[in-house]
């Protein structure tokens, strides 16, 4: 029966290489992204897709350009991808309706920028990677696009061009050279013109390739001069702007500048400087890494730079970065240059660095200005697309009329302490008051205690604190001035602690103050139990307080009342080590946990009616643990307790509850770093169905939010660092506007932030090439060169177009790029939709890491990862590559790994997670790399045989299969492995392999070589012995790096994925006849690896630089 | 297939050449006379192994082959002698520290101004201004090589774009200086449309060959195109108006060539269910011996192979090669003893960015703070 194979791409995450925003008439602002052929299109207020559309059928859009409807006319794309161009109209486009391409054109040559003409709208310039202006013109009517002219001075080889239009007949192009040479052109178009082109400037200085060129309007600077300017950014990690503006003298000596016999390379000849050139009017250093481009803020013309004389630049790195700068013209050249006396001169300042992408290219970026407001996008490697609003400083803020209103993201000020009114007693000789303890007690309201013992109450407004002083008794006046703590009890209550062992209370709807117990000694902490307190009143009935008293371990536990913060009584706590100092403590299900400053944890139960401590656990590092917080429930959960604790060490974890009757006891079920820390402060889970975590702390001198769950900052405040008094009170969900104030140099600073400063147009996936795919129980797992791992969730897709991929965990533990993933073929998760299994990944050098995997129960729907082994073989040489494993789980829950290594040997390892790895067999080929092992005793999943009997297939660099049994050596503990059958296929170098059983006793080995060519064995499964030979010469035209097989009937479908970026579906016959069934353009370039999902329909992950998946017509 | 690409070889001009490595074996074999014996060596050894291991049983290895081999190193040790009229011109864009004998020049290769510096450079009595429109070499050289790569972005397309132009940069410089029957070899990506560009070297070279290195650890796409017997189409003159690579002067070429020599599938097999042709012309093919069945394959896209096209293209033979490698890089091989490594000939080549750093290090309070 004949196998007919179809395939679909559904999905598609690849590089964003074009980016560009478009402001609709109707006030909408949309984003249009080329992704690999594709256009999509973004509503940024919505932050959502409206809709996609295919502009090439072989070809990644690498830029695109918008002309605005004007009136009756529609507005248009000049789209372009290596040599292809293609104009869309814009009609409707924000409707959702997707347009379609109205023409294209094939210019002689790849195309670095284009532009149409703002003088005539029907006609375009296009600039190519050899210096040309490629002019063409768009027939209406015809639906055609003309290619009038190229025009080029000279075509040597650019890394960079852009251009503008000057006239209706004059193009000014930009180019930046490989060496490190800028050349600025005018091409004349039309007829009865007198020239071609003319050499304006030669620019030289640069010390390596320009990557990047940007010409800006023409701008009016003070003084009233007109001037033009070019920034551009190279190699040699520097971004320097140039005066272009217009002059009379145009070098003309085009001619002997590119025929003349020179030295082009770098290092230019300093004695002879090159004519038309002029130094620099600004130059910085960016980035540690070399810069792709830079842009100018404001596109469109004319831009009136007015009284501030300064300018906004960004600039974007291979760090993947986007900095921003603030130009500044020297005041005194500016006026000079009036006279034509002095060239220009300025100053660039770096005002913000932006962190927002994985990987190393922001492929596409875009800048809209309107009024105060400017957004950049960017578009990464890692097929994110960002959006950052840029910067104001405070003074720059505040120095605005309608402050409260305006559109800055966040504002940071300063707050004085109110002068003390007249009743209050002036205390003599004191040192200077400063703001001790304080702490938000409701969404805008802080309490405050001074050094002068006075209580105050502030409210915050933006940018600022309105300060009220609240009445002090007499009798409190003591305790107030002795204050130790304050801390948010509830919604409107806080709670002091004084050295006096006061304990009082702060209540703010009746703005009363009052004393609810005094304890028998210094209070030196307090913690509050009630979850979500920092939210309105949660509806709990009581407030539990856990007071600290010095020399004491074991709390004192106060129960307020949660609407008046009155006492109702005290609880018990007892069995704490005497040397535990609290650091954190939650109610989590029945029992109350304890963090403590060193890291310990102790796990209390009620007994009676107190609480006592049933378990203590080691620490996992001896850093404070800063916070415990209660995983949010849900159905699923039954009756399993979850918690999360942030620590001094870097690393959030999750546990559960083990508790029977005779033991409790927590299981760390997740265990991980975010990107910043090492201070974790707190945590919270958003509200919703689909609650996210999020942690806040410190990274270097910055007070971080961070949304783990969707992996993005959402706030970053210069507070000075870690170690210092701060409040911060989260809002519901982590967009929500939010206060932040902290002490820096005895000064109280608030923070408020409207919204994030970022947002995310689409979420981004690994930001280098995917090397390794593994899929089973609904989770695929990725490895990429960019040293993590990911696991996705199977996206579910309808008939038109899939979801986007949800990552439900990372892992980055790998130092370098990973190698190759596994997942253990066993499940031990006893109920249904519930994983619980065993994923092992290797990378460079001879990394190794047994990973376990389990769903976490309840409403929090990541995956709960914990690593069990770590390969750390001493005789081992460390330069090695583990370059493929196999894994075969014994009915014990032991592993047999078996790991091939680039220096020919074959080692078989016994792994068990309290013994680690134990040698069974090596083994040593001919001393060429091994590149793919696969166990041939177990092609049904579990270890049938016993070890005496295990067999193994390798493939290597020298193109041959080879079939290895294990033996007995006498005297020897260690067992070797035997050569049984070598079997050359490939020409060089077999990149990927698959077995599949076939029927009477045989097994297929389909390989694919690095010599393009697809290989289908068969072998006899009693000796391991060829049966046929099979090899499909130049099935690509590259390289095949994956392959994934599944057996349908008699025959095999074969993938095969290739440099040639073609995704190929094959069939194979019994008798080893191949058909080629499917032959198709896919944009992932470099793949790596290919899998096959299960599911309704069997749909098939491409993964290399970015991401696909294909549906395919096989029956699931 | 193995080359020896110095074979006849005495006139060299060496693209790309920083920092300077295969211009120092250029120089030991050519000036020095050295027979560069050190991957024959190599490849022995890991032979031997294989023999050792059984792995080739078809080709033991007896006493005599071994004294055979052993007779012609010492025989390639004896011919040791230097070649008469040598010329090496070296051209990077980086400075390549001076070699004995070797002309050294920094240049952009891809820039028109390149032309009449290597002109000069092969021949002093060269006057751009005389032999204003022939770009035609007087005194032609045997073999042209470019090792040149890019700065890789990591965006695959634009780096095999600028790859491909490097190597028609060097082509272009070779059609002005190759004499008729010379050699180029170049760096390629195998990657995507890898096939058009073997197609359009065609049109130079009688024989074109993939080959790569045994093993190249630095990346899967990288090998060398190795171009023999150059013979330009008849009135073919490289021109720097209109440099390979630009316009679609190649595509016509092509078109041409095409017309002019049909490609003619030497099997032509139709599949019996759907009546649908396999085309992929078969080009005569070193198997590597042995009794593997090399099939072709029954194409059943069904695609129409005149509108798509994508069938008439030629994908140049792959051989794996010895000669223009060393070791194989993947493999942590113990070095055999009497293995001498060349000396490094100069100093890492400084990083466009180290001024960057010097500039950082003296400005106090720089930008990045
Ligand atoms: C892989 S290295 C060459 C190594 C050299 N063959 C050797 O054996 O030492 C690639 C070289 O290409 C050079 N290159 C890249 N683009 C070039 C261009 N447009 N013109 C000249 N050289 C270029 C780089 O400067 C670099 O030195």
């Amino acid at each position: 029966m004949p196998v007919d194979v179809k395939l679909q791409r559904v999905l598609s995450q690849v590089p964003i290489t074009a980016l560009e925003f478009s402001d609709l008439p109707s006030g909408k602002q949309l984003v249009l992204a080329g992704q690999d052929n594709e256009i999509e299109v973004f509503d940024t207020e919505a932050r959502q897709l409206i809709c996609k559309f295919r502009i090439f059928d072989e070809q990644t859009v690498h830029g695109l350009s918008i002309l605005p409807t004007a009136g009756d006319s529609p507005g248009k794309l000049l789209i372009w991808g290596a040599k292809l161009i293609a104009i869309v109209s814009t009609d409707g486009l924000d409707t959702g309706r997707v347009p379609s391409v109205v023409a294209t054109a094939t210019a002689p040559d790849w195309i670095y920028s284009g532009a149409f003409s703002p003088y005539d709208r029907s006609r375009a310039c296009l600039v190519t990677a050899h210096n040309e202006a490629v002019l063409i013109r768009y027939e209406e009517k015809e639906g055609q696009i003309i290619l009038e002219e190229v025009i080029a001075p000279a075509r040597p080889g650019l890394y960079s061009a852009s251009l503008t239009w000057l006239a209706a007949d004059c193009v000014l192009v930009a180019a930046g050279t490989v060496f490190g040479e800028i050349l600025v052109w005018k091409a004349w178009t039309g007829v009865g013109r007198e020239r071609l082109h003319e050499l304006l400037y030669v620019l030289t200085g640069h010390e390596g390739s320009i990557f990047g060129v940007d010409i800006s309007p023409s701008y009016t600077i003070i003084g009233g001069r007109q001037v033009r300017l070019l920034a551009t950014s190279s190699d040699d990690r520097t971004i320097r702007i140039w005066d272009i503006s217009e002059k009379t003298d145009a070098i003309e000596q085009t001619n002997s500048h590119f025929s003349t016999a020179r030295e082009t390379g770098f290092g230019g000849d300093e004695a002879n400087p090159t004519l038309g050139s002029r130094p620099p009017v600004a130059l910085a250093m960016g980035h540690l890494s070399r810069i792709w481009g830079v842009k100018f803020s404001a596109a469109t013309e004319p831009g009136i730079l007015g009284t501030k004389n300064t300018l906004d630049i960004y600039s974007f790195g291979e760090d993947a970065t986007t900095q921003c700068w603030k130009m500044e013209f020297h005041a005194e050249n500016v006026t000079e240059i009036q006279e034509e006396k002095n060239i220009l001169t300025g100053t660039l300042t770096l005002r913000g660095i932006y962190p927002l992408h994985e990987g190393k290219h922001l492929w596409s970026r875009a800048v809209s200005s309107s009024g105060n407001k400017q957004v950049i996008a960017t578009g990464g490697a890692d097929s994110r697309i960002s959006l950052i609003e840029a910067h104001m400083t405070e003074s720059e803020a505040t120095s605005l009329p309608n402050f409260e209103n305006a559109s800055t993201p966040s504002v940071l000020v300063t707050v004085d302490i109110p002068k003390p009114s007249d009743e209050t007693p002036q205390p003599k000789k004191k040192r200077q008051e400063i703001i001790g303890q304080y702490d938000f007690i409701s969404d805008r309201e802080l309490v405050a205690a001074t050094s002068h013992g006075r209580l105050l109450l502030g409210t915050a407004r933006a940018a600022t604190l309105e300060w009220k002083e609240i009445q002090v008794e007499e009798v409190l006046h003591q305790d107030v001035e002795r204050t130790y703590v304050l801390k948010q009890a509830a919604h409107g209550i806080a709670v002091l602690g004084a050295t006096s062992g006061s304990v009082l209370i702060y209540h703010l709807v009746t703005d009363r103050l009052f004393r609810v117990a005094s304890l028998p000694g210094k209070i030196v902490g307090i913690t509050c139990l009630s979850t979500n307190i920092q939210r309105e009143a949660s509806g709990a009935k009581s407030l539990d307080i856990l007071v600290h008293l010095y020399g004491a371990s074991n709390p004192t536990w106060l129960k307020l009342s949660a609407t008046t913060g009155d006492l109702l009584g005290q609880v018990e706590v007892s069995g704490l080590d005497p040397k535990f100092v609290t650091a954190s403590a939650s109610t989590i299900g029945q029992f109350l946990m304890i963090g403590s400053r060193h890291g310990w944890m102790s796990v209390l139960a009620p007994v009676g009616n107190g609480y006592q401590s049933v378990c203590d656990i080691p620490p996992r590092s001896p850093d404070a643990i800063c916070a415990i917080v209660a995983l949010p429930r849900s159905q699923d959960s039954q009756d399993r307790v979850s918690f999360l604790t942030t620590g001094r060490d870097g690393k959030f974890r999750i546990y559960e509850i083990v508790h029977t009757e005779s033991v409790t006891n927590l299981e760390l079920l997740h265990e991980s770093s975010p990107p910043f820390g090492p201070m974790i402060e707190g945590a919270w889970f958003t509200d919703g169905p689909q609650p996210e975590l999020i942690l806040y702390g410190f990274r270097s001198k910055c007070f971080v939010v961070w949304n783990e769950t969707r992996r993005e900052e959402r706030a970053s405040v210069d507070c000075g660092g870690a170690h210092r008094s701060f409040s911060f009170l989260p809002g519901r969900s982590d967009r929500d506007p939010f206060f932040f104030t902290f002490t820096k140099t005895s000064t109280l600073f608030l923070y408020y932030q409207r919204r994030p400063m970022y947002a995310a147009l689409k979420t981004g996936i690994h930001g280098r090439e995917v090397r390794t795919m593994t899929s089973a129980y609904g989770l695929t797992a990725t490895g990429a060169e960019d040293t993590t791992i990911r696991i996705w969730e199977h996206p579910e897709y309808g008939t038109d177009d899939a979801k986007q991929m949800k990552c439900l965990t990372l892992i980055k533990a790998h130092q370098g790029g990973i190698q190759r993933l596994a997942w253990s073929p066993l499940n031990s998760a006893t109920d249904s939709g519930q994983v619980d299994s065993h994923l092992f990944s290797s990378a460079g050098s001879t990394e190794f890491f047994v990973w376990r995997i389990r769903s976490l129960r309840g409403g929090y729907s990541q995956l709960g990862v914990t690593c069990e082994g770590i390969f750390d073989e001493t005789d081992v040489d460390k330069d090695l590559r583990i370059m493929d494993f196999s894994v075969q789980p014994r009915q014990d829950g032991i592993f047999i790994i078996t790991m091939a290594f680039s220096n020919s040997f074959l080692s078989t390892y016994v792994f068990d997670k309290l013994d680690g790895f134990k040698v069974l067999a090596r083994g040593a080929y001919t001393g060429a790399c091994l590149t793919q092992v696969q166990p041939l005793t177990s092609l049904e999943g579990i270890i049938e045989a016993s070890e005496n009997e295990m067999a193994v297939l390798t493939a290597s660099t020298d193109g041959h299969i080879v079939t290895w049994k294990i033996r007995q050596v006498e005297n020897q503990q260690t067992k070797q492995w035997v050569l049984n059958n070598v079997t050359k296929v490939h020409q060089n170098s077999i990149k990927c392999l698959a077995l599949v059983p076939a029927s009477e006793g045989q097994f297929y080995v389909v390989t694919g070589g690095d010599d393009n060519s697809l290989g289908v064995s068969m072998l006899s499964r009693d000796i391991y012995q060829p049966v046929f030979r099979h090899v499909c010469r130049r099935a690509h035209a590259a390289a095949i790096n994956g392959l994934a097989v599944k057996r349908v009937g008699e025959s095999l479908v074969v993938f095969t994925a290739s440099n040639d970026q073609r995704l190929k579906a094959w069939t194979v016959s019994k008798d080893g006849r191949i058909c080629l069934q499917a032959d198709m353009y896919s944009g992932v370039a470099d793949p790596g690896d290919i899998e096959i999902l299960p599911g309704q329909n069997q749909s098939v992950a491409l993964g290399g630089v970015g991401l696909e998946l294909w549906k395919t017509s096989l029956p699931g | 297939m193995e080359f020896d690409l110095f074979a006849n070889v005495s006139r060299v001009v060496d693209l790309c050449a920083a920092p300077g490595s295969w211009s120092q074996v250029l120089s030991r074999v050519l000036i020095e006379g050295e027979k560069f014996g050190r991957a024959a060596w190599q490849d022995r050894e890991a032979r031997i192994r294989q023999q050792l291991l059984a792995v080739l049983s078809d080709e033991e290895l007896s006493e005599e082959q071994k004294k055979d081999v052993e007779r012609d190193l010492a025989k390639q040790h004896a011919e040791s002698k230097p070649r008469e009229d040598v010329k090496i011109v070296s051209i990077d864009l980086q400075p390549i520290s001076p070699l004995a004998g070797i002309t050294t020049l920094r240049a952009d290769i891809t820039h028109p101004a390149t032309v009449p510096l290597l002109l000069s450079a092969l021949d002093p009595s060269y006057d751009a201004s005389k032999t204003a429109n022939t770009n035609q070499s007087s005194s032609p050289v045997d073999l042209v090589i470019c090792d040149g790569a890019p700065d890789v972005t990591g965006l695959h397309d634009l780096d095999i774009y600028v790859q491909a132009q490097l190597l028609f940069a060097a082509l272009n410089l070779a059609l002005c200086v190759l004499k008729p029957g010379g050699k180029f070899v170049a760096k390629i990506f195998r990657a995507r449309n890898v096939d058009i560009l073997y197609a359009q070297l065609k049109i130079f070279f009688e024989k074109v060959v993939v080959a790569k290195p045994r093993s190249s650890r630095a990346s899967s796409i990288e090998a060398f195109i190795v171009c023999i017997n150059f013979r330009p189409p008849p009135g073919f003159s490289a021109s720097l108006e209109e440099p390979l690579g630009v316009g679609d002067r190649l595509d016509k070429l092509l078109v041409e060539r095409q017309r002019q020599k049909p490609i003619v599938a030497q099997t032509l097999l139709q599949d019996p269910t759907r009546g649908t042709w396999d085309s992929l012309p078969v080009e005569p093919y070193d198997a590597g011996g042995e009794d593997i069945t090399e099939v072709e394959a029954f194409d059943e896209t069904g695609d129409d192979l005149e509108t798509t096209g994508k069938h008439t293209r030629w994908i140049a033979p792959f051989t794996a090669c010895g000669d223009l490698s060393a070791f194989d890089s993947d493999a942590s091989y113990r070095l055999p003893e009497d293995y001498v490594s060349l000396p490094p000939v100069q100093p890492p080549i400084a990083p466009p960015y180290k001024r960057a750093i010097q500039l950082r290090n003296t400005m106090s309070g720089g930008a990045q703070k």
